[in-house]
């Protein structure tokens, strides 16, 4: 391979890996808060399909961005009302949420299926841009891109640098201590979750309005699923994100890159690569269980009732 | 510095109106009346103990004061005005600080970022600035805390001196400190240290608040005290100088049934279980690694094993039990290598043992007594593969008769069940087996008095049948009227075992805090 196609290759990367950023790290933030959203992938499939139907009808794929996000923020608030207001059980309810996303978003799209808009258009970073090698890797995509990365960096600040990040930590590791040192426990789980929500419905308006501008039911194809793996993959470390989400992006687009470049192996074996990369991944770090503990939010997955 | 401190005392509590003041508070939990009617007031300056067993309510009284839980009835006067207090921050916005009997630490945090939950809230974020506040606040009250470490890495103690300066920090002056329980986790010389800064800070006008069931350590530090007995107060004391078996029947209602001494202790007979160079990684990141432990357990006997929770009991328990296993030859149950046997399989060898997590570990609470009474011996309800199912009813009737366990009917959950009478359930359970090896870990923690010495009647009844008992305990008094040697735990590391006669309690002491800097820097203040 020449210089011309690693390059391609690499920028290819950057942004498949953007949904996964976007979503793991919408992800990571809800479960720091101490929820288990397991409906990314509905989330993502409901930010998908609202995000084209606006872009299609008002021609802005901005709006259709907006739209996702709003979308996808209404999802994660529906969830927090279920399992904080609730205490309805977070698993159940993150898998009924995933079949509610998806059986939404076909219905939605229905009449849509096939039509195509105007993609995002890139906004290349003048100076950085022209950069040889890395100018055309990173700093010539559309915008959700570079938010992406900005996101990742961002939440590193809140979760370590602010005073919000450590109550939000703090909720997470044990709400029942927080709850009596005053700290707002319901109210930061019902932002938090917002917060995954948005990003979920984000990475899915940004699949269709960016990455393929069509509309086709199931679009989002698991990705939703690999955003959770992945954040288990960064033992809850924003920064551990982008290496993940590198990762798991260089062998999909690999294996296109490869299915292109005519190499006889089973098309369907290669399409599997990604999910196998997932699972991989995950048995070698849970080798480190000591790491794991360490980081892992304390109170993940469990409901939390003040007493009165 | 007692007598400077009283006329100072005097002169505060004549000016203005008490501090805080419970006017017949009252609350109700499904089928338990937790408080009733509890009415008394603490000065300014004073220290205040809440005296109580087990169960006599002190907790809830303390969570309705703090605003965590709202009473049924009754009122809360503060420095004279009739408040509510609708949370914890209310309560701290107030003057109030508390220091739970489980701590309110984070442990994934560091110190700092713990204090910086509570302290300057509207203020700009700085860690650094709360470093410096905490190495401040640490040297003015004798309070020493490494700021910028992990929660998790630090002693109990330091726990607790973290806890003591979040209070004093907080952005409205402290007025009134609130300790639930605060020396149950403290070595004899920590507590001492603890009790010259708790003076000190009376003496500066602040009121504190002392819950404890320890009748010496109410004697030696507070001023007045309140006896809580079954929710409702039992007596209100003007002067903790009371004798103290008069402070116990106060508490507990009777005088406690003697402890029934069995015969002369006979010479120990021959070794039933031996550890020998037990080394063992902790089993998770807050967890103490086991260092080199040697032992013996004679049958005939009880060995004490004494030190502040936390030092590797919970380790050292694992490893016997076979809930961890260890290397083969480091556990010898009568001469034979046990170490990679499960818990099951020393459990045929005659090895049977109490946890100290009695939900969780020693029973289900979801299950009726009935099936927890299978836990650990349905083998024995077993024909041919089928549970016998009216038998295993009827033992567990025969269970609670036997063992005075206080229930509604074996067919309800084990978690209907109190403290004392689950902890009846489970050592009837285990001793109706006929253990020649025995260990209990905390037997008699939370448990009433009656109970407590029913319980440790039936180790001393079993040690007379010429089993081999280990008693693991945080309670230093318990061992002494149980064992017949004593060791201590300290750092995941045993001590040399003394026997029972000419003990020195101060080297007892002085070992439990071994390996760790405590309250003993401040020894010669106290």
């Amino acid at each position: 391979m020449n210089a011309a196609a690693w390059i391609s290759l690499l920028s290819a990367v950057v942004v498949a890996a953007t949904p996964l950023l976007l979503a793991a790290t919408g992800e990571l933030v809800c479960e720091r808060a101490g929820l288990l959203n397991l409906g990314v992938e509905g989330m993502m499939a409901v930010g998908a399909v609202s995000g084209f139907i606006t872009a299609y009808h008002t021609g802005s794929a901005y709006l259709g961005l907006l739209a996702g996000i709003g979308a996808g923020a209404a999802c994660g608030i529906l969830f927090a009302w279920l399992t904080v207001q609730w205490v309805a059980d977070q698993v159940a309810t993150g898998l009924a949420l995933t079949i509610f996303g998806h059986g939404l978003s076909g219905f939605l799209g229905h009449s849509y299926a096939g039509d195509t808009i105007t993609a995002l258009a890139p906004l290349a970073i003048p100076g950085l841009a022209s950069i040889p090698w890395l100018g055309a890797i990173f700093f010539d995509h559309s915008l959700p891109v570079y938010l992406a990365l900005f996101f990742v960096f961002a939440i590193y600040w809140f979760l370590y640098r602010s005073r919000a990040g450590l109550t939000l930590r703090s909720v997470g590791e044990d709400p029942a201590v927080a709850h009596s040192l005053g700290l707002p426990v319901n109210p930061t789980r019902h932002a938090a979750a917002a917060f995954g929500g948005a990003m979920a419905g984000f990475a899915g308006a940004f699949l269709s309005t960016a990455y393929t501008p069509m509309w086709a039911e199931g679009m989002v194809a698991g990705q939703g699923w690999i955003a959770i793996g992945l954040v288990v993959f960064a033992t809850w470390r924003p920064l551990r994100l982008l290496g993940g989400a590198w990762l798991f992006a260089g062998v999909g687009v690999g294996q296109l890159f490869s299915q292109a470049a005519g190499l006889s192996i089973n098309t369907y074996l290669l399409s599997a690569l990604p999910y196998l990369a997932v699972l991989l991944a995950l048995v070698l770090i849970s080798r480190d269980p000591l790491r794991i503990r360490l980081n892992t939010p304390a109170s993940l997955g469990k409901p939390f009732r003040a007493e009165t | 510095m007692d007598r400077g401190r009283e006329s100072k005392l005097d002169k505060q509590a004549a000016v203005g109106p008490p501090r805080l003041e419970l006017l017949g508070l009252s609350k109700h939990f499904p089928g338990v009346k937790a408080n009733d009617e509890v009415s008394f007031e603490i000065r300014r300056g004073e220290i205040h103990a809440l005296l109580g067993e087990n169960g006599a309510g002190k907790s809830t009284l303390l969570k309705m004061i703090f605003g965590l839980l709202k009473p049924d009835a009754g009122q809360i006067k503060w420095e004279g005005r009739i408040i509510q207090i609708g949370s914890p921050r209310h309560a701290q916005s107030l003057g109030m600080g508390m220091v739970q009997q489980h701590f309110a630490l984070l442990e994934s945090l560091s110190v700092a970022e713990n204090l910086a939950l509570t302290l300057n809230r509207r203020g700009r974020f700085d860690l650094e600035r709360i470093v410096h506040q905490i190495e401040a606040a640490a040297n003015e009250y004798g309070l020493k805390v490494p700021a910028r470490r992990p929660v998790h890495h630090l002693s109990v103690g330091e726990r607790q001196r973290v806890e003591i300066l979040r209070c004093l920090l907080q952005e409205e002056p402290l007025r009134l400190l609130i300790l639930d329980e605060p020396t149950s986790v403290l070595t004899p010389q920590e507590s001492k240290a603890l009790f010259a800064v708790l003076r000190n800070l009376a003496a500066d006008g602040l009121s504190i608040l002392f819950v404890s069931h320890k009748l010496e350590e109410v004697r030696a530090l507070c001023d007045r005290v309140t006896v809580l007995r079954k929710g409702e107060v039992v007596a209100r004391l003007d002067s903790a100088k009371e004798a103290v078996d008069e402070l116990a029947r106060l508490m507990v209602g009777e005088a406690p049934p003697p402890l029934l001494l069995s015969e002369k202790r006979k010479d120990a007979g021959p070794v039933r279980l031996q550890v020998e160079g037990l080394n063992l990684p902790a089993a998770d990141p807050h967890g103490m690694p086991l260092r080199n432990i040697n032992l013996e357990l004679r049958s005939g006997e009880i060995l004490g094993l004494a030190g502040v929770s936390g030092n590797g009991q919970a380790e050292l328990l694992a490893a016997l039990t076979g809930e961890r296993r260890s290397p083969t030859k480091s556990i010898l149950i009568d001469g034979l290598p046990v170490g990679y046997l499960d818990v099951r399989a020393r459990r045929r060898l005659g090895l049977r043992y109490v946890p100290e997590e009695r939900v969780g570990k020693g029973v289900v609470p979801e299950l009726s007594l009935i099936d927890n009474g299978l836990l650990t011996r349905w083998g024995r309800f077993l024909k041919k593969g089928w549970m016998r199912s009216r038998e295993a009813r009827e033992s567990a009737w025969r269970l609670c008769e036997r063992h005075h366990v206080r229930q509604t009917g074996v067919e309800h959950p084990a978690a209907s069940l109190s403290g004392g009478n689950l902890q009846k359930f489970i050592m009837g359970r285990e001793l109706d087996e006929q253990p020649t090896i025995f260990i209990a870990a905390q037997p008699t923690w939370g448990v009433d008095v009656a109970s407590a010495r029913r319980i440790q009647s039936q180790l001393l009844e079993l040690r007379a049948r010429g089993a081999a008992l280990m008693v693991i305990s945080d309670d230093l008094e318990e061992l002494l009227a149980l064992s017949d040697r004593i060791a201590v735990m300290s750092g995941g590391r045993i001590s040399p075992v003394r026997s029972i006669d000419g003990i020195d309690r101060k080297e007892l002491g002085r070992w439990m805090g071994a390996g760790r800097e405590g309250w003993e820097s401040l020894n010669d203040v106290a």
